[in-house]
């Protein structure tokens, strides 16, 4: 059984380390909310009895996890330290040129800037979005209303592109 | 205005982030400490209170009257304590499977049930000395305790040496609630700008 569990968590690795991108800019400090994600949907799926899809399942647990993260974590550090200067894009990085790529990175950056600053329920919703849940989805994830998400949905959208377009 | 086209450029910039790889012997490693810490937190919880109760029955012939109730009445108390620790706890485990608002409010909800814990400790940690006194004093007043005796059975001694351990769990309890009511307030923070709190 834990081996299906391990399995479940390698699928699932890269949509955990965007959740766990989504609060937490410092990258060491990132890995460990990883990790503590990891744990904790190794631990729920031992209760998971198939009435959601497996997917939103795990990002509920993956969201949960995190808030919990961020109000423990945030007063024993500096969070205005810079974190992500690192950061390259991945996808079509290899055949791309540098200039592109480097823009590209750019923007991978702002937009992981943008979405932290969103408060956290509209973070979730936006997030969970750009994972291609629908809003049926989000919504039993969230605990809100399907018009509730979109509301909530076209706020976040219209934030973000003005934060980065002002950057 | 068409929110298609911006939605998918997000959609790819999102996914072209690098992601990190978990450490998959880590996590194992964590699921086993932690299963282990859970049992010693069960374990924990019920032996002191089943050792005081195991005392209070061995012993409950020789004790005098006062001294039978107040154990008692410290007995009760102290196993509420216990259960409502025990609840609290669960009620958190189960809570994290909930959707996320649900969840948020029952993190608050834990914080400030921490906070009422840590303060109840703090106050407990001088009100012990207190019952301290008040039982040498009623022994004192029955006549079953002389300032001789208590001197020389070690009295003031024992009571010196618990007053700095008390000073010492108090001041740990303060630094405890101190910490839930800033992790309280970070998370009414990161909720405060919803539109729909």
């Amino acid at each position: 059984m834990h081996k299906d569990f391990k399995q479940i968590l390698a699928e699932h690795q890269a949509l955990l380390s965007r959740v766990a991108s989504s609060y937490e800019a410092n990258e060491s400090v990132r890995q460990e909310l990883l990790q503590e994600i990891a744990l904790a949907v190794w631990q729920g799926l031992e209760r998971f009895n198939g009435d959601a899809s497996l997917k939103t399942y795990i990002l509920k647990i993956a969201h949960n996890r995190a808030v919990t993260h961020v109000s423990k974590e945030v007063k024993n550090r500096d969070v205005s330290q810079p974190d992500d200067d690192d950061i390259v894009a991945t996808a079509g990085a290899i055949d791309e040129e540098p200039d592109y790529v480097a823009a590209r990175s750019r923007q991978v950056t702002s937009l992981l800037e943008a979405i932290r600053t969103l408060p956290v329920t509209m973070r979730q919703v936006m997030t969970l979005t750009l994972e291609g849940l629908s809003y049926q989805e989000i919504a039993e994830v969230c605990g809100l209303t399907k018009n509730h998400v979109g509301v909530l949905l076209q706020r976040a959208k219209t934030t973000l592109q003005q934060r980065m377009n002002h950057e | 205005m068409n929110n298609e086209k911006p939605e998918q450029d997000l959609t790819a910039l999102w996914q072209q982030q690098p992601v990190s790889e978990i450490d998959l012997s880590d996590v194992t490693r964590r699921l086993k400490h932690q299963q282990r810490f859970q049992r010693w937190y069960i374990v924990s919880d019920f032996t002191g209170f089943l050792i005081g109760l195991g005392m209070l029955i061995y012993s409950w012939e020789k004790l005098p009257l006062y001294m039978a109730l107040v154990l008692c009445g410290v007995m009760v108390c102290g196993g509420v304590f216990t259960g409502f620790v025990i609840w609290l706890r669960r009620h958190a485990v189960l809570a994290s499977f909930e959707d996320t608002s649900h969840y948020r409010e029952t993190l608050k909800k834990q914080y400030l049930s921490n906070q009422r814990i840590a303060r109840i400790t703090l106050h407990s940690a001088w009100s012990s000395e207190l019952i301290l006194l008040v039982i040498w004093g009623i022994a004192a007043v029955v006549g079953d305790l002389s300032w001789k005796s208590f001197v020389d059975k070690g009295g003031v001694a024992t009571f010196i040496i618990i007053s700095v351990l008390m000073a010492g769990f108090g001041y740990w309890a303060y630094k405890r609630e101190q910490k839930f009511k800033q992790e309280y307030a970070r998370l009414v923070s990161q909720e405060q700008n919803d539109l729909f709190p």
